[in-house]
This record gives structure tokens, C-alpha cells and sequence, in this order.
């Protein structure tokens, strides 16, 4: 355990250099009035503090100020142009007008956007002009008879392939949309096929 | 004007509360920071940096310790983020440069001087540091708990201990323990 005067002996330092509180120094020199060693240490420590006070202070050379004074003109202005810009954006009737337009267009926007649905069935696609099918070729279905079962049919590829393998194709006249069902159907290469509604 | 005032209008981007603050801690800053990197060059840019965060950072000032306490904690610690890796110098005189033949040898008070000056020189780093910012910085050992960042019996044992290590230095050049 650290005896009392052990800690007394520690607050010397700071006795000397006169930053201990008024308790602590009137502990401090109950302490000095009674023990010889405690003296000795005041002695000592007041003829470091003496050592290192007589020693000359250097100048800093005056360049030194100029750095700083350059760095901190540099924050300064960068600064005071955010400053400016704010003062700017909350000071101009325009711009807070132009901003409450914006956010306006934004809601309008949000609220009206066109929402693409995020299913549907094989059968139903969104709906445009013209007469389309819903197709699944088969697994092995080779890319050149997919595309000699397209010609003869006389369709084009309008979307696709999804991730279930559909396409959606285009027919040039509606009036063919049964026979081009039957003929899908009969080819032997497609799995799905049926009128697309769109 | 006092520091309070002077740091809140730095706070405010006075530049002549700067200067003003600059001018009354300045010399204490960069005698320390020579002490501690004994490189002129070096102390000069860990300056720069110093003075230019108090005045990013003038703000943020608490009023908790002496503002010249909060600077130094500053430059300590950008030197040490800067310079951390190596060791901070410890003066090269040579250990024996100033043995004199005899112990306790009668001396005369310029050169025990002179002696005890050489002695404070040879002190390890910490032992030095810590004994400038009790005597040349007048810190407080809550202060200098802070800025050296080690609970204040730390800071209290370093203090008695630097003195002791003083006087084995002082012995160690033939000058009896006691005659500090």
C-alpha cells in the first residue's frame, strides 16, 4: 500500500511548479515542516525547475506564420465559399421556387410513373397493337430451326427469351394467327405456344 | 482579451485572435516539439500542422485545461502520428564526455550547473519530457495525464522517477547523488 508520505513526496513536483489545489498544498507543507527528506526533495525539485526555465527559448523562424497563415487563408476561403453558396441557396426566392418545383415534378413523378408488373402469366403480356404469341421452344430446339419455324410462320421475335425460355412473337397479319398456332404446335419444337394478349 | 475569448473568435475564423494566439504560445510549442524531434525541419512542419488544426479545430476547444496545454496535446500527438515509428531522440553526447575522475568532487556552482544542464540532456525521452511539462510547461498532473495520455499516477511516479534518474546520470559523472 502507498503510504501517505510517499504520496506527499510525489506531489513535490507540482508543489513547486504551483498547480497543486490549496488542500493539497497545505498537505504538502505540513509534510516540508516535518520531514528533512521531503525538504531535500524541494530543494531538488526547484533547482531542476531553476535548470530548465534559465534555458533560452528558441525563436520560431517568422516563415513559420507565413505557412500557416497561407493554409488557414486556403480553409478560409473554402469556407467561406460553402458559406456563400448556402446564404445563396437559402437568400434566393428563385432558387428556393426552383427547388419546391423540382421536388413537385418529383412527387408527380413518383406518383404517376408507369409500373411494369413484376409477373405474369404465360399467356398475358402488356398490351400493345398487332397479333402476338407466347412461345417456349424445347430444350434441344437448335437456334436454325427456331429460326426456319419463325420464317415460315412468318413471325418475328418482339422479346425474350425470359428466364423461363418465352418469347414473345410478332405475327405479320392476324388473320394467320390460327394457322401459325398449328403450326408451332406441329413442329415438334416448341412446348408452349398460345395467343399473347397484349 | 483571455484564452476563452481569443479561441472562440478563432472559432468564429478571426485571423488576428490567430495571430494573437500564435504569438503567446508559439515559442513554448516549438521548443517543445525541438526537444522532442531535435530537427529543426521537422519541428517546423509538425508547427504548420499544429497551428493550422487549432484553427480548424478551435470549436471544438472544451476550456477543460490551458489552451497552450491543448495545443501542445495537439502537436505531441501529430508529431507522434508523424514521426511515431523512430524512437524520439534521446542526445547523443557521449555518456562519459563529462565523467570527472573523482566522486563528489568539490564543484562550483556555474559548472554544476553546466553539469546538471548536460545531465538533463542524457535523460531518456519521457524523463525529459515529462520534466519540462512540469517545470518549463507548469502543468498540472491532470494535465499532463491528458496531453501524455497515462492515468495521473503515471504521471506522478514518471515525475519522482525522472529526478531520481537525474541523480544517477549526475553520479554516474562523478558528481555526488545529493548535490543537485
Amino acid at each position: 500500500m502507498i503510504s501517505d508520505r510517499e504520496e506527499l513526496k510525489k506531489l513535490i513536483a507540482f508543489y513547486v511548479n504551483g498547480t497543486l489545489s490549496e488542500e493539497e498544498k497545505k498537505r504538502v507543507e505540513e509534510f516540508l515542516g516535518k520531514d528533512p527528506e521531503g525538504e531535500k526533495e524541494l530543494v531538488e525539485f526547484s533547482r531542476i525547475r531553476e535548470i530548465i526555465r534559465e534555458e533560452p527559448l528558441p525563436e520560431p523562424p517568422a516563415y513559420i506564420y507565413e505557412r500557416i497563415s497561407g493554409r488557414i487563408r486556403k480553409e478560409k476561403s473554402f469556407f467561406q465559399k460553402v458559406k456563400s453558396l448556402i446564404g445563396a441557396f437559402y437568400g434566393s426566392r428563385a432558387i428556393s421556387w426552383g427547388l419546391v418545383g423540382a421536388q413537385a415534378v418529383l412527387i408527380l413523378f413518383l406518383l404517376f410513373r408507369p409500373v411494369s408488373p413484376t409477373y405474369r402469366t404465360l399467356s398475358m403480356t402488356p398490351s400493345h397493337q398487332g397479333v402476338y404469341i407466347n412461345v417456349i421452344f424445347k430444350d434441344d430446339t437448335r437456334e436454325k430451326d427456331m429460326r426456319a419455324l419463325l420464317n415460315r410462320v412468318g413471325a418475328t421475335i418482339v422479346e425474350g427469351p425470359t428466364e423461363e425460355g418465352l418469347y414473345v412473337i410478332k405475327l405479320g397479319r392476324e388473320g394467320h394467327l390460327k394457322e401459325a398456332i398449328a403450326v408451332l404446335k406441329e413442329s415438334g419444337s416448341v412446348k408452349f405456344v398460345a395467343r399473347a394478349y397484349r | 482579451m483571455n484564452e476563452l475569448e481569443i479561441i472562440k473568435r478563432i472559432a468564429g475564423k478571426d485571423e488576428n485572435a490567430f495571430r494573437e494566439l500564435y504569438e503567446g504560445t508559439s515559442k513554448k510549442v516549438y521548443h517543445y516539439l525541438l526537444g522532442m524531434l531535435k530537427d529543426p525541419r521537422k519541428a517546423e512542419d509538425i508547427m504548420v500542422d499544429t497551428f493550422t488544426e487549432v484553427w480548424k479545430c478551435a470549436g471544438k476547444f472544451r476550456g477543460d485545461s490551458k489552451v497552450s496545454t491543448w495545443i501542445i496535446g495537439i502537436a505531441r500527438h501529430l508529431a507522434l502520428k508523424e514521426f511515431g515509428k523512430k524512437k524520439p531522440v534521446t542526445n547523443s553526447i557521449e555518456n562519459h564526455l563529462y565523467s570527472l575522475p573523482a566522486k563528489n568532487v568539490a564543484i562550483d556552482s556555474f559548472l554544476r550547473t553546466e553539469l546538471l544542464r548536460k545531465a538533463m540532456e542524457k535523460l531518456s525521452f519521457s524523463h525529459r519530457e515529462i520534466l519540462e511539462l512540469v517545470f518549463f510547461h507548469e502543468m498540472s498532473y491532470r494535465e499532463i495525464s491528458d496531453v501524455l495520455d497515462i492515468p495521473i499516477n503515471t504521471v506522478k511516479t514518471r515525475v519522482y522517477y525522472a529526478k531520481e534518474n537525474l541523480k544517477q546520470i549526475l553520479e554516474n559523472m562523478g558528481i555526488g547523488r545529493d548535490d543537485i
